[in-house]
């Protein structure tokens, strides 16, 4: 039977001219990777600073690890290890230095050495941190946040701003510790992110929760949706002769044309034969399934990169 | 363990150059500056170059003349240099060009007519009186936007009133003696330079760490977020601020003890600064200069905003809270602010509690301004002092 190891009930924090978390509530499952899926100023980061101890709330409850608390106490920060969304430590540490100030403030800690190897920066134990890359760097912000060997761990964007490769690596990481089954608290606005990491995500805009679900659940309230992408010369198209098919709305992105439908088979007939017709090159025609980005379109009606 | 944020926060102050060089070498850098160009600025060692260039061929007056500069061109100790050395020069000139050139400070000139004129007033003076245009002049030539150069002319002068007063002696007119007496008010021991400045770079390198290292530190830990993400773990908030000054305190003792050792080596300072008292106005100094670096640290925003604010107001601070020069005779428009200024009392006090010039204020004032400060700042600090918007629980 599953555990909630958190719980956060009808939360509020607003500012003087913005509600940056507008009554949510939520809860998680102790080994699950929940992740806050949002645009920049949804109220992600809000949200998960109140429930870490850095930021009040000015109402709302909350219940950790059983527990319920109006700010998170030190008993519980014992428990938890967190990863802020901007990296920086005291200037001039070496990384195996950084590892022992932060295990210097919890009761019990991890190994040194076995945190250096778990974020592989068994090379980099001597060297400055600000001497290292952005990806290395974040390595070190989440070994930070495992040196206590914390039961729950909040990883606040940990990939932005990151290069591909580094973004698989902390990845890897994440997928580790769920294999480990540490409860991970994530947020980002990578889609792609959340639906490969997440057991439930959490979609927030507007410091609301617009709907929260398995990925494989929020993808599958888009019915048996599809959606047919190709580049064309938008200056010869008639988007409106495109709706009159048997799709949903024909959206356009740069030089791309994305229309989802759930008649496959006919539009995809359709749209051969009228590009024929009308003496239009289709490039890079795809097919591909609903994802994230999708379902964030359908409930707000634009994209999370917007 | 425990101390494992004071270590790192020591090891990071080590490791930065900035650090290193404001709070731990500046100071002997400027001591060295101050105490070389007041030193000679005030006589201690100071050694005028002149030429003398005579005219007046042998005679009586000239020869007086002569043996006077010889006296004052030689010394005792053959290590001390003299107070004049005498450059050999073949003609006014030459001499009026090393003088343009800076190589000589002084010109003394002795016209063709000098011996003449001085037998006058010694043979004639008691039955007659002597015109203006025959009376002896010596002539003394000099640069009076040379600061050098116009002390030793200003010295020349006096030691030349000194010869006239003694030939008018032997010449039994009557000038009564002039007995002179020196005597040190509010000075217990010999006035050294390298003692006064000691005291004014031991504040200023108490304020380099505890207001501006410290201050810009808070600042910078505030807005890159390191405070906060500490507030994520269990460390309590009295332990980060504790680490902190601990180690801003480590600093003022390390910048304390280099510059005391140099000071001692090399320019022979007193104990003086151990005595109970000084002792006592040390640690006044690093407390106040700590609880302005807090106060920094809480007004801030960003560290360069700190770093402004903290020169626009240390600036005028050490200048004119009497570190370097004495500032109780300033003129009315910036006495206000000595007397406002902490560091003036922490700069009298040092110097009255070392036995080197008494400071003409209340002694109490020199210790209760200082703390007065200190309470008003910390309340202030408490007051406004964010971690970022956040709090630890």
């Amino acid at each position: 039977m599953s555990k909630k190891i958190l719980e956060v009930k009808n939360l509020k924090k607003y500012y003087p001219t913005v509600k940056a978390v507008d009554d949510i509530s939520f809860s998680i499952e102790k080994g699950t990777v929940f992740t806050l899926l949002g645009p920049n100023g949804a109220g992600k980061t809000t949200t998960l600073e109140i429930i870490e101890g850095i930021k009040k709330a000015d109402e709302g409850r909350i219940v950790f690890f059983g527990e319920e608390l109006k700010q998170v106490s030190d008993e519980a920060k014992q428990k938890i290890g967190v990863s802020l969304q901007s990296t920086n430590f005291i200037p001039h540490l070496k990384v195996k230095e950084v590892f022992e100030l932060f295990a210097s403030f919890f009761k019990k800690s991890l190994p040194i050495e076995e945190v250096i190897g778990f974020v592989s920066l068994e090379e980099k134990r001597n060297d400055l941190v600000e001497k290292l890359s952005g990806g290395q760097k974040q390595r070190v912000a989440i070994g930070c946040a495992l040196i206590n060997d914390p039961e729950m761990v909040f990883l606040d964007e940990p990939t932005t701003g990151l290069d591909p490769q580094a973004r698989r690596n902390i990845w890897g990481i994440i997928e580790h510790l769920k294999g480990q089954g540490k409860t991970v608290f994530l947020t980002t606005h990578y889609m792609e992110e959340a639906q490969k990491l997440s057991d439930m995500v959490c979609i927030m805009d507007y410091g609301k929760i617009i709907a929260i679900d398995t990925p494989s659940g929020h993808i599958k309230k888009l019915g048996e949706l599809n959606y047919v992408e190709f580049a064309a010369d938008l200056e010869q198209l008639d988007i409106d002769e495109l709706n009159a098919w048997d799709v949903e709305e024909v959206e356009i992105e740069g030089d791309k044309v994305i229309i989802p439908t759930k008649s496959l088979h006919i539009v995809l007939e359709k749209l051969l034969s009228w590009a024929k017709r009308k003496e239009l090159d289709l490039n890079d025609i795809s097919i591909r399934q609903p994802n994230l980005e999708d379902v964030f379109l359908s409930l707000t009606g634009r994209r999370l990169r917007d | 363990m425990r101390n494992q944020l004071f270590k790192s926060l020591l090891i990071s102050g080590l490791r930065e150059k900035e650090t290193i060089f404001w709070i731990l070498l500046f100071p002997l850098i400027l001591f060295t500056i101050m105490v070389l160009i007041f030193s000679n600025m005030t006589g201690e060692d100071l050694n005028f170059k002149m030429a003398v260039i005579d005219h007046s061929g042998d005679g009586m007056g000239s020869t007086i003349i002569h043996q006077v500069f010889e006296d004052i061109s030689t010394t005792e100790n053959p290590e001390d240099d003299p107070l004049y050395s005498i450059i050999d020069v073949k003609n006014k000139d030459q001499a009026l060009v090393l003088l343009k050139e800076q190589h000589i400070d002084v010109i003394v000139e002795i016209p063709e007519n000098f011996n003449q004129n001085f037998n006058k007033v010694v043979f004639f003076s008691k039955i007659s009186s002597i015109s203006t245009d025959n009376k002896p002049t010596i002539i003394v030539e000099s640069v009076p936007m040379r600061n050098l150069s116009k002390l030793a002319s200003d010295v020349m002068k006096q030691i030349l009133a000194e010869v006239n007063l003694e030939a008018a002696k032997r010449m039994n007119i009557s000038i009564p003696d002039a007995t002179i007496s020196t005597e040190m008010v509010g000075q217990t021991q010999d006035f050294n330079y390298a003692d006064y400045f000691l005291a004014g770079i031991l504040i200023m390198g108490f304020f380099s760490t505890g207001f501006l290292n410290m201050g810009i530190n808070m600042t910078y830990f505030r807005r890159k977020g390191i405070f906060k993400r500490f507030a994520c773990t269990p460390i309590k908030k009295s332990k980060l601020i504790s680490a902190t000054i601990l180690s801003n305190l480590v600093f003022m003792v390390m910048s304390f003890v280099i510059l005391l050792i140099y000071a001692k080596l090399f320019y022979h300072v007193t104990w003086a600064i151990f005595y109970p008292e000084s002792i006592l106005f040390i640690l006044i100094s690093a407390i106040l200069s700590l609880s302005f670096g807090i106060f920094l640290g809480s007004v801030s925003k960003t560290p360069n905003g700190a770093s402004g604010l903290a020169n626009i107001l240390f600036f005028p601070m050490q200048f004119l809270g009497g570190l370097y020069f004495p500032v109780f005779d300033l003129s009315p428009a910036v006495r206000w602010f000595v007397y406002i200024n902490p560091i003036t009392y922490l700069a009298a006090g040092m110097r009255q509690s070392m036995g080197l010039m008494d400071a003409p204020l209340p002694y109490y004032t020199l210790f209760l301004i200082p703390i007065l400060w200190t309470a008003v700042l910390l309340l202030i600090s408490v007051k406004i002092f964010k971690w970022d918007g956040g709090e630890i629980a």
